[in-house]
């Protein structure tokens, strides 16, 4: 019973601010907040992948750092002098850093909202715009495993004949990847309009049709809304003060 | 000339500059409302090029899938102002007529830029890109002029640098210069003018490799269910 288990609203509010925050704040303080949040709850939503993939996200986030260093040189302290005279001050490459930080913290809470959000929650959350809204976003959340499905299906038929992506030079390969990428989207063109059709047949288009969900919004869910929302309106006053 | 091509021309002509014009007055992240406004009035000619007047499940998942292909096109490409967006835009106007061109286009800007950061150029951008899909639509409306691969090459080309472009250096006269005049839209033409060879020539190479395939390819769509027509018959 953990926060997936919450309501989806509950959820959806929480990353909505996360995220917001991450992007806007350029305090040092809330971005190492939020990085190295981020950094634990995606390693405890997702375990070692997770720990892989955000110790990769390391080195670009200094690389990124130099880079912007590089070249803007706004600042005093000047750090080193460039080949061709321009200074490398140090506002510059913390700057950057910020941005790099902010950047990868942006992604590593995406990583957390995709562990966190299954296709029923947002069904549930937006599909009652209207039911055609809920059915297209059903068939859409639904494509991305589906293309990687008809991706692998497509690779292993044309491995088999010699003509996979690891097959042959480089040339090759590009040749066969932009085939193999080709009948891909006429696969996925075709499947999609005859899903389309055969949903819209059964009747989910119809008015009044609602998505089927197993959400209450119970006791906790209430606590959870009115804590996040206390402490965003706090966090809000300090930003306007 | 269909209604929904009537329509389309109009809010070209009046609807989408009048929304620039007073979005451009809106303060903070007014462009957000501004661009969703321009989705809306896009939206109407493509509604009524649809055969019921209402779109379909599987034309708005067509157009859907497009538009994903195209943000594709913009962003998997790493080198910058050499990008695939504007050539697939307009194979899809050439494929689908000139509504679903400008709302694949309008759409394509608008997600993709929050890849490179939302603006208050995004509206322009939209209504730039768009204008691209809508262009190929019309120039290749009802198959008089013949959709060989060089001539695809040579029409985005043109396009991109003698239309699209101008159109997005108007963004950034209307932005950030202080004065709107035809010496200030001379001076962005200019200094845009690289960029703009630099993305004409790979429209024009996409154009020249995929231009054939991909048009085939919508074409049988459009011929197995009998979607997004934008002539009697193709």
């Amino acid at each position: 019973m953990g926060f997936e288990n919450c309501h989806p609203l509950v959820n959806f509010i929480y990353f909505a601010v996360m995220l917001y925050a991450t992007v806007n704040f350029r305090h040092p303080v809330f971005l190492a907040i939020s990085f190295l949040c981020a950094f634990a709850y995606s390693i405890k939503r997702n375990g070692k992948k997770a720990l892989v993939f955000n110790l990769a996200l390391l080195p670009p986030i200094v690389a990124f750092a130099l880079y912007y260093s590089s070249y803007t040189h706004f600042g005093v302290t000047v750090l080193a002098e460039n080949f061709i005279g321009n200074s490398i001050t140090l506002e510059s490459l913390v700057y950057g850093a910020v941005l790099a930080v902010s950047f990868g913290g942006v992604i590593m809470w995406l990583s957390c909202l995709y562990s966190v959000f299954s296709a029923d929650k947002i069904i549930y959350l937006f599909g009652k715009i209207s039911p055609k809204a809920a059915m297209l976003l059903s068939i859409l959340l639904r494509m991305a495993p589906r293309i990687k499905n008809g991706a692998e299906r497509l690779n292993t038929a044309q491995c088999s004949i010699g003509r996979g992506v690891n097959c042959g030079g480089v040339i090759f390969r590009l040749k066969n990847c932009i085939r193999i990428f080709s009948a891909l989207v006429t696969q996925t063109l075709d499947s999609l309009i005859s899903v389309s059709e055969s949903m819209q047949s059964r009747g989910s288009t119809l008015r009044g049709r609602k998505a089927f969900s197993v959400y209450r919004f119970d006791n906790r869910d209430r606590a959870y809304v009115i804590c996040m929302f206390s402490l965003i309106t706090l966090t809000a006053m300090g930003g306007t003060a | 000339m269909k209604k929904s091509d009537k329509l389309l021309l109009s809010a070209f002509f009046v609807f989408i500059p009048l929304t620039l014009f007073i979005g451009g007055r809106l303060p903070g992240r007014g462009y957000y409302i501004t661009a969703a406004a321009l989705i809306a009035e896009l939206s109407v000619p493509l509604f009524a090029s649809f055969k019921k007047g209402k779109p379909q499940a599987r034309e708005l998942a067509v157009l859907a899938l497009m538009c994903l292909i195209c943000i594709i096109g913009r962003v998997a490409i790493p080198v910058p102002n050499f990008k695939a967006a504007f050539a697939l835009i307009m194979l899809t106007g050439i494929s689908f007529g000139g509504s679903a061109g400008y709302i694949v286009g309008a759409i394509t800007a608008f997600v993709s830029n929050f890849f490179y950061g939302q603006g208050a150029y995004v509206p322009w951008q939209m209504m730039a890109y768009g204008a691209g899909g809508m262009l190929s639509g019309f120039a290749f409306y009802n198959g008089k002029i013949p959709k060989k691969p060089w001539i695809l090459a040579l029409f985005g080309f043109v396009g991109v640098v003698f239309f699209i472009g101008p159109l997005l250096d108007c963004s950034h006269m209307f932005l950030s210069m202080p004065q709107t005049g035809l010496k200030s839209f001379a001076a962005s033409f200019i200094s845009g003018f690289p960029v703009n060879v630099s993305q004409g020539v790979c429209t024009a190479v996409i154009m020249l490799v995929f231009g054939k395939p991909i048009i085939e390819k919508l074409d049988r769509f459009k011929l197995k269910y009998g979607i997004l027509e934008p002539e009697n018959g193709i």
